[in-house]
């Protein structure tokens, strides 16, 4: 009961000081805020970690839709009839719509990322997660230690078994090579010769090609292959619902989601304060016990439970290794790269 | 089949001034229909065809075209369509052969299994083959048992999986014009082939065969047709090892957000299909025909 107290207590004296700081001549507050995101289980999620505080904290009520698409933002802004007032994208979407000027910048004042990883402090484009595409396998696989680099998922002789790749090349150029030896941090611009040799090398020993994130752990708990990449969420959420695998975060490479505010959005001000909520590290630990991401804020991880932390990219023991993929390059290259994959898997059928 | 039905109504409405008020009437019956068609197909694929056309015109197109990848998945979709085609023929054939010769209530029996597919979703139907086909699936645990193999065989996430799983979800498709066109055979045709002195291999070729050619012809285009733009299967049982159009066209909407080069392979795709279908149209046309 004391302890109950002094939260409402600390609570309300957080809650006036920060409206305090409001009160100068801040716009009159909406009676809700459109928020386009995937919807899904981010969805519940989103409502579980920020909506529900940001409704109690200002009375603003979060409506959702689920617009696909950068066409409809682009539409949106030249019309100037902008119907949402935050938005989730693809990342490469976001960095275009940025330098288009199409999104108002993340206001510091509001928006406090001092505790952020270096590459979620974009001037436009905001994260809350830290997601990696990492590797996983079935404990029993590999009792005594299953592949930790890319030259180990590679070797098939020391750890024998068919392996899972997602069925698109981004971030499987990077794990060629590395696997051919290439450091993390001289990966770009990527070596595109390179990186299909040494993909040359592992297509006889991929027996899926993924292409959902649901189907990469499906296809270790069925044992289809013997050691998949994936993204670790997904890993997370099989093992919550009692499957026993391993999650190896070395060299796994960043991916992060991307939101933004449309350039003359009805709220925008309003809708920095709900990226505020989204940028505390409290609520982002409750996204990362949900969603087996990590907070973009350093300081999430404490409020983590402490069974959850070691499967976290960002706890101390698998943040080590990881590579930030190159956001730019792909942005200018992707669509080459993809059609170069395509052909590459045509060609091998 | 509607052809089919369509071009034997043509030969019969010789007189077509008779007929008027009824084509009326039925262009009223049809209206729902035709509003519904239009309003949910011919508007957006209209709307697919524009957005095919943006940008600098055509320069999709061009590519879909000229370029060896697109050429190549065309072709690699069409080498799998023309092979389910034929498994399909090959088993239901004999199948809806058999059919004829049961009696009327052995009949119902016999189109409620070849109709069973259509009461499950394709989707589960699909993964029900991942269960047979799978490293630690029926057939591996089955031959790893009887000692016939060291290591399980690669099944599933092949073309062979996709080849198989596209057959069994087609086989309706090609049993039932097959059974239209043998079910009007006339059985005494065969047995005054008999009584000619023609063995069995020559009653089919010269007698049978070419009565059925109507149905062969409808069975096939549909097979051909619905799997050119088949996803499911190929997702579901392909491993991602194998590419066809629609895994492509689904590709360019989700990861390289390309919608217009998405539309123009759909275009395409529609293009191919529509002109399927006339060649078909054509022969059971000239078929009709032959018959009056």
């Amino acid at each position: 009961m004391k302890h109950l107290l002094a939260t409402a207590a600390l609570t309300s004296i957080l809650a006036l000081a920060s409206f305090g700081s409001w009160a100068q001549g801040e716009p009159p507050k909406p009676e809700y805020l459109v928020v386009n995101h995937s919807g899904g289980v981010e969805g519940e999620i989103l409502r579980k970690a920020f909506f529900n505080t940001f409704e109690d904290e200002t009375g603003i009520k979060i409506r959702d839709v689920n617009q696909e698409g950068f066409g409809k933002l682009q539409a949106m802004i030249e019309t100037g009839n902008i119907e949402y007032d935050v938005t989730s994208f693809g990342i490469y979407d976001a960095l275009r719509a940025c330098e288009l000027g199409f999104l108002e910048p993340i206001a510091p004042e509001i928006v406090d990322r001092t505790d952020f990883v270096d590459h979620a402090k974009l001037p436009c484009v905001f994260s809350y997660t830290v997601a990696t595409t990492a590797k996983a396998y079935l404990e029993e696989t590999f009792p005594n230690g299953g592949p930790k680099t890319w030259a180990d998922f590679w070797d098939v002789e020391k750890f024998p078994g068919p392996r899972g790749m997602l069925n698109e090349p981004f971030d499987n150029l990077e794990f060629a090579l590395m696997a051919d030896g290439v450091s993390p941090d001289q990966l770009y611009p990527l070596d595109l010769d390179r990186a299909f040799r040494k993909l040359d090398e592992i297509y006889p020993n991929v027996g899926v090609w993924w292409s959902s994130g649901a189907q990469s752990a499906q296809i270790l708990i069925d044992k289809e292959v013997a050691v998949s990449t994936g993204w670790n969420g997904r890993f997370y959420a099989a093992i919550q619902k009692g499957a026993p695998l391993k999650i190896e975060f070395t060299q796994a490479m960043i991916n992060g989601g991307a939101w933004g505010i449309p350039k003359g959005a009805n709220n925008a001000y309003w809708a920095q304060h709900l990226l505020a909520v989204m940028a505390r590290p409290q609520n982002q630990a409750i996204m990362s016990e949900a969603f087996g991401y990590s907070g973009t804020n350093k300081k999430s991880i404490d409020h983590v439970r402490d069974d959850i932390k070691p499967l976290l990219p960002g706890h101390p023991n698998n943040s080590a290794t990881l590579v930030q993929t190159n956001l730019e390059w792909w942005r200018d290259h992707s669509e080459e790269v993809v059609e170069r994959w395509n052909a590459w898997m045509l060609s091998k059928q | 089949m509607a052809s089919e039905i369509s071009g034997a109504a043509g030969t019969f409405v010789g007189n077509a001034r008779r007929f008027r008020p009824r084509r009326f009437a039925g262009l009223l019956l049809a209206a729902p229909a035709i509003a519904y068609l239009a309003l949910f197909f011919v508007l957006p694929m209209a709307e697919v065809i524009g957005r095919s056309l943006a940008g600098s015109p055509l320069t999709s197109y061009e590519k879909v075209l000229t370029n060896g990848l697109y050429r190549g998945v065309f072709i690699q979709s069409a080498s799998i369509a023309l092979q389910v085609t034929v498994i399909d023929l090959i088993i239901a054939y004999p199948l809806a052969f058999y059919v004829t010769t049961l009696s009327r209530r052995a009949r119902l029996v016999a189109f409620f299994f070849i109709l069973l597919p259509f009461w499950s979703s394709q989707l589960v139907r699909t993964y029900a083959w991942t269960i047979i086909l799978g490293r630690n699936g029926l057939i591996n645990q089955l031959v790893l048992a009887l000692g016939l193999v060291e290591e399980p065989l690669t099944l599933l996430n092949t073309r062979f999986a996709v080849l198989l799983g596209s057959a069994h979800v087609m086989l309706p498709f090609m049993v039932l014009p097959l059974y239209a066109s043998m079910a009007k055979i006339d059985g005494d045709l065969l047995k005054a082939a008999s009584l000619f002195g023609a063995n069995g291999w020559n009653i089919f070729r010269r007698v049978h065969l070419p009565l059925c050619r109507s149905g062969i012809a409808a069975g096939a285009t549909l097979v051909f047709i619905l799997t050119l733009g088949s996803f499911t299967t190929a997702a579901v049982l392909g491993g991602g090892r194998v590419m066809m159009i629609a895994l492509l066209i689904e590709q360019q909407v989700r990861t390289v957000v390309n919608w217009t080069m998405a539309s123009a392979l759909a275009t395409v795709l529609l293009a191919v299909t529509i002109m399927l279908y006339w060649a078909c149209d054509r022969v059971l046309r000239g078929r009709a025909v032959d018959e009056s």
